[in-house]
């Protein structure tokens, strides 16, 4: 039905389109941008639910977070590297422990919240660190000891070790975006859907379960937007998301995941494909603490029953690539060297349950009700049925997941974390015991503390490459938790989209995007 | 008359108390806690506690009932757990669009479905019938859905006629009215087939009735019997057609949202329904039931001014 | 009254008397059809295992959404698993859920309807603004909020779309209850002394039976309707297990490349709606001659 072309450049489609827009009368035109209003449209697959940085978490959230809120420094987001956000320069001390920030002059919060000062930003972090605030990020500032504020200008980190990596927590991402002391303490519990923060946009309205609405922010540090305004739309279907992007009734199409969408949108006319490896993997977290699940040997026959090169060629149809830890290889601390690798091999699966004398082991994963987070699970059930796990898929719809997973008590759970170049953010989230429930360690894995300890304080790049390798190591012997794949990332765009430059944090980012009228 | 408005709008009292009483048990269906089920495993301690005393569970059943009543006469319908807005609010915001496609779904349903029942009816037994009668039957037993994803498929992505996604944030009436509709065409032709058979079983009745053979005996013509005589008395069940199908396609409208990406109180019930949160799907039923209800005391009036007879009783 | 009736009312014979019945049942095109329609569908649900060429949650993850071919005549979905044997498995709960929500909802709405039509006073008043209370909630929409509240499990979907859609066999069986009760036989039996229960029980009901098992079948496919819809908004028997309405939804993003997965399976339930359809057509033709005078003779 599609593809088909009746010359060069004309489609069938735009054929009968052209000839049924005469037909009614031109009213029903394609759309053409009015005078004035430059809307920019991206397809989101679900909807937000958690504005605030200190538990924000799922990528259309911290999509949304990304323009409203300024970090310290942030993600270039094309080559990854660390660039200046809101402060204008930094200085490290020489024994590594305060870190000095300068911050931009006469920038102001949204919507009349006053002036940005030092201040905010020692309450930023400092709510992070507090336990009643119940941030996910807590572990992710562990070295962290003080935040002093000399001048409303100036602001000083102070650490208790020396932390290589600390830039990383800085950076304008989940802890590291700032927030306003006067808006978070007015607003209260109404905070997390109204956000205040110094970024491109302001957030304008969300219609629950439909649309959210940013609008630009005119006095922008870093220069006005040229967009009006940016509009998130939810469609859940991918492929209707697709037919929408084709008729122009979307600019920009995030988060697409499906195979076949992929390649038809990678043969569509007018459309751009993009694409590039993620931070992240795709992971099975088995709850050690749950019966047969302490055992490693079983573990480790879950590991090889599982055939992940065909959900990988199969079901993805090569939209994934394989993945042999939690780290990727577009991490620049990464390497497998030494790493175990856990082939498909249903025989052995079947032997070590066997030594490790499980028989009739009812198994159930938990997985969130997000493409394709709902699907391949049962792939992977059926894999295990075939070396005599009982195993079940159970999905629950996001706003469940999350506090059922936070609850600690799932035999297994799918978690992805995504984000951020910087290897903690895996790690840490997913093996540290400061990160056990209600954080993502739910597989209370409690032997890595001393190697991210130690990775975090070591000296150059070489030693921080094997620090972090020794860590992979050890988390693949012990597998608590089993990588599914990692992922790879796609963005499909309009022809009148100029400007996109496309991230590997998982998130979409239309700042420096402008319109061009068709 | 007046007698009839004072009973329409007793009715309409009674009607409402009783939705309210409903959707209160709605609650009740709930097994185990309805807080720990609406805010999950993780939720505070202090949360579970705002939530339980918000929803009176620790008083007994017919205080709980008598306060839901109380409150929901005030507009209170509880507060929607996922955003903190009253759910009340939220839903009210969420009825334009919904308006809009029952509007154009209904006008759609009754402009195709009313007529062709008729034609069926007054050549029963021809081919016309038959066609009639066939395509209906298609159109009720195919899930409404289903008609959706096929005429995105022929008209949005074939033909690229129709945008595939039934609703736009840009301005402008014609461009709503183009993004309108698909989902109104949809909607409103699995409505037609409904309301196309019951019009026809009710034009059989009344063609058949004894005034009409009389008619026809006395040399009426065929037409003058049909639009004159048969028609004015099929108004009232037709009229009752209606009434009974709104009911049944606001069902329907919930999953043509669903396909066409379109807002309204199917997505916000959905979405609150997979979120677990109860309080705003109790209120988007009850204002839905509510609609209906409204609907038909709307009716009611109408019946009492066609048919006379009515209103005397 | 037509000759086949005169026929029947004449003949003393029993015997001969069943087998007029018998052929008067086998004229009629819309229910020999329906009732060969909901035969085979009885007859695939049943047969499945061996009916179904592969096992319905078999994935062959290297074959995912392939066309029709020889060894998977219907193609395959995004696992790899061979749509017409999920089709042919869905049969069973799409028949399972029509059958217990038929014998749930006429159950409760017979007795119900019957004695709201029966027997007058406040006690019918109640009753009847009870039901019209209930038919005002979207039935769709109450059956969503029913399993919302307690599980997608099959038999929460049942019990949900059972309740959901009671108050309007209740209605009908109201109605057909209130032609009846002027009927000079009940008067008869209540002048000889049974009591009210007695009366409904082995008089009014059996004979207002009739219509309502008409409104049975068209029940039943309003419940696999519901089933369908339940599983298409995600709501629905979670996967991998097969139902119309999941392979419906599951097909959802493949529609423009395999539109054949959502296409058959929509047939599938057209198939069953109009075959149930058909079915009470012609059950209502021919259990209730005066019906089929009004209503009209086809569908």
């Amino acid at each position: 039905m599609d593809g088909i072309r009746t010359a060069p450049g004309v489609s069938r489609r735009g054929v009968i389109k052209g000839a049924a827009g005469l037909a009614l009368g031109g009213a029903f035109g394609a759309p053409v941008l009015a005078q004035g209003t430059r809307t920019l449209r991206v397809r989101f697959g679900s909807d937000i639910s958690q504005l605030d940085p200190a538990r924000i978490f799922q990528n259309e959230n911290q999509s949304i977070a990304s323009h409203i809120y300024s970090g310290l420094v942030q993600y270039n987001q094309a080559s990854n590297a660390i660039v200046p956000d809101i402060a204008t320069g930094y200085e490290v001390s020489p024994d590594g422990l305060a870190w000095t920030f300068r911050l931009r002059p006469n920038v102001t919060w949204h919507k009349g919240f006053g002036p940005f000062t030092s201040d905010d930003v020692k309450f930023s972090f400092e709510r992070v660190l507090d336990p009643a605030t119940g941030s996910l990020y807590r572990g992710q500032l562990s070295s962290l000891k003080e935040i002093q504020t000399p001048d409303p200008l100036t602001v000083r980190f102070v650490l208790n070790a020396p932390n290589s990596g600390f830039l990383h927590k800085l950076c304008a991402f989940n802890q590291g975006w700032l927030v306003s002391r006067k808006a978070v303490t007015e607003l209260g519990e109404k905070y997390s859907m109204n956000p205040i923060g110094t970024g491109p946009f302001v957030f304008d309205r969300w219609t629950t379960g439909n649309e959210v609405r940013l609008t630009a922010n005119p006095s922008y540090f870093g220069g006005a937007s040229t967009l009006t305004d940016v509009i998130f739309r939810i469609v859940r279907d991918e492929t209707a998301a697709a037919i929408a992007l084709e008729n122009r009734e979307l600019d920009v199409f995030y988060a697409l995941q499906s195979p076949d969408v992929i390649e038809r949108l990678r043969k569509a006319n007018g459309v751009s494909l993009l694409d590039r490896p993620a931070n992240n993997t795709a992971n099975l977290v088995l709850n050690t603490t749950a019966g047969p699940l302490a055992d490693v040997r079983v573990r480790r026959a879950i590991a090889h029953a599982i055939n992940r090169k065909a959900l990988i060629d199969g079901f993805f149809r090569g939209t994934k690539f394989e993945a042999t830890s939690v780290l990727t290889s577009t991490f620049q601390e990464f390497s497998d060297e030494g790493v175990p690798r856990y082939a498909f091999d249903p025989d052995r699966a079947r032997a070590l349950l066997k030594e490790a004398n499980v028989s009739n082991f009812k198994f159930e994963i938990t997985t969130v009700g997000l493409n394709p987070f709902d699907k391949f699970p049962v792939a992977i059930a059926n894999d295990l049925q075939q070396v005599g796990i009982q195993a079940t898929v159970r999905v629950l719809e996001r706003g469940v997941y999350v506090p059922t997973r936070s609850s600690g008590n799932v035999q297994s759970c799918i978690t992805a974390v995504v984000g951020p170049p910087d290897p903690d953010s895996p790690l840490v989230t997913l093996f540290h015991t400061r990160s056990h429930p209600p954080g993502l360690n739910t597989s209370r894995y409690d032997r890595a503390d001393q190697l991210l300890a130690d990775a975090s304080r070591a000296p150059d790049a070489a030693r921080r490459k094997e620090a972090y390798n020794k860590l992979l190591r050890q988390t693949m012997e012990d597998v608590p938790v089993i990588p599914l794949y990692a992922d790879r990332l796609y963005i499909a765009h309009g022809p009148s989209v100029q400007g996109f430059v496309q991230n590997s944090l998982f998130t979409v980012n239309v700042s420096p995007v402008s319109l061009r009228a068709n | 008359m007046p007698f009839y408005l004072a009973r329409c709008a007793l009715q309409l009292l009674v009607a409402l108390v009783g939705i309210v009483t409903v959707a209160f048990f709605l609650m009740r269906a709930i097994p185990g806690d309805p807080a720990l089920y609406m805010l999950g495993d993780f939720a505070t301690a202090e949360a579970l506690a705002n939530l339980r005393a918000r929803l009176g569970l620790d008083q007994p059943v017919w205080r709980q009932y008598l306060i839901f009543l109380v409150r929901a006469a005030g507009g209170d319908l509880g507060m929607s757990v996922a955003t903190g807005q009253p759910a009340l609010a939220e839903i009210w915001s969420a009825v334009p669009p919904s308006a809009a496609l029952a509007a154009a779904g209904m006008a759609v349903a009754v402009l195709v479905g009313v007529p062709l029942g008729i034609v069926a009816a007054v050549r029963q037994g021809s081919a016309v019938d038959v066609f009639v009668m066939l395509v209906a039957l298609g159109g009720i037993s195919f899930p409404v859905f289903w008609l959706g994803l096929v005429a995105i498929l022929v008209f949005s992505h074939a033909l690229g006629l129709f945008p595939v996604l039934g609703a736009t944030s840009q301005p402008g009436f014609w461009k709503a009215a183009h993004h309108l509709a698909l989902p109104a065409l949809v909607l409103g032709f699995s409505v037609a087939a409904y309301i196309a058979r019951l019009t026809r079983s009710a034009m059989l009745e009344v063609l058949g009735q004894d005034h009409i053979r009389v008619a026809r005996a006395m040399g009426v013509p065929e037409r003058r019997i049909v639009w004159r005589l048969a028609l004015r008395n099929a108004l009232i069940p037709v009229l009752a057609v209606i009434g009974v199908t709104f009911a049944w396609s606001l069902g329907n409208a919930i999953l043509v949202e669903t396909v066409f990406s379109r807002p309204g109180l199917g997505s916000t019930i959905l979405k609150a329904v997979l979120a677990r949160d109860y309080q705003l799907v109790q209120a988007g039923v009850l204002v839905l039931a509510a609609a209906v209800v409204l609907l038909n005391t709307a009716l009611d009036l109408l019946y009492g001014a066609i048919d006379p007879r009515l209103a005397r009783t | 009254m037509s000759a086949a009736d005169a026929d029947t009312e004449l003949l003393e014979d029993t015997a001969a008397r069943r087998r007029a019945t018998l052929r008067r049942y086998a004229r009629h095109p819309a229910f020999v059809s329906g009732a060969i329609g909901v035969l085979l569908l009885v007859l695939v649900a049943v047969f499945a295992p061996w009916l179904a060429p592969h096992p319905p949650t078999r994935t062959d993850l290297m074959n995912t959404l392939s066309p029709p071919s020889a060894t998977y005549w219907l193609g395959t979905d995004a696992f790899g698993r061979c749509v017409l044997s999920r089709l042919i498995w869905g049969t069973r709960i799409s028949l399972q859920v029509g059958l217990y929500v038929v014998l749930i909802s006429l159950t409760a709405g017979t007795l119900l309807g019957a004695v709201a039509g029966y027997v007058g006073g406040w006690l019918e008043r109640v009753l009847v603004a009870v039901i019209d209370i209930l038919l005002a909630f979207p039935s769709f929409l109450l059956a969503l909020a029913l399993v919302a509240a307690r599980g997608n499990t099959l038999d929460s979907i049942v019990l949900a779309v059972a309740i959901a859609y009671t108050p309007r066999i209740a209605a009908v069986m109201r109605s057909v209850v209130l032609t009846i009760r002027p009927r000079p036989f009940i008067e008869a039996s209540r002048a000889i002394g049974l009591s009210s229960w007695t009366i409904l029980v082995r008089h009014v009901i059996p004979n207002a039976l009739p219509p309502v098992i008409v409104v049975a079948t068209v029940s039943a496919a309003t419940a696999i309707l519901a089933e369908a819809g339940l599983s298409f908004l995600g709501l629905g028997v979670q996967p991998p297990t097969p139902t119309w309405g999941n392979v419906i939804s599951e097909g959802q993003t493949a529609i423009t490349t395999r539109p054949l997965i959502s296409l058959s399976a929509g047939l599938c339930i057209a198939f069953t709606v109009v075959v149930l359809n058909l079915l009470g057509d012609g059950l209502r033709d021919t259990l209730d001659p005066q019906m089929r005078r009004n209503t009209g003779k086809l569908l």
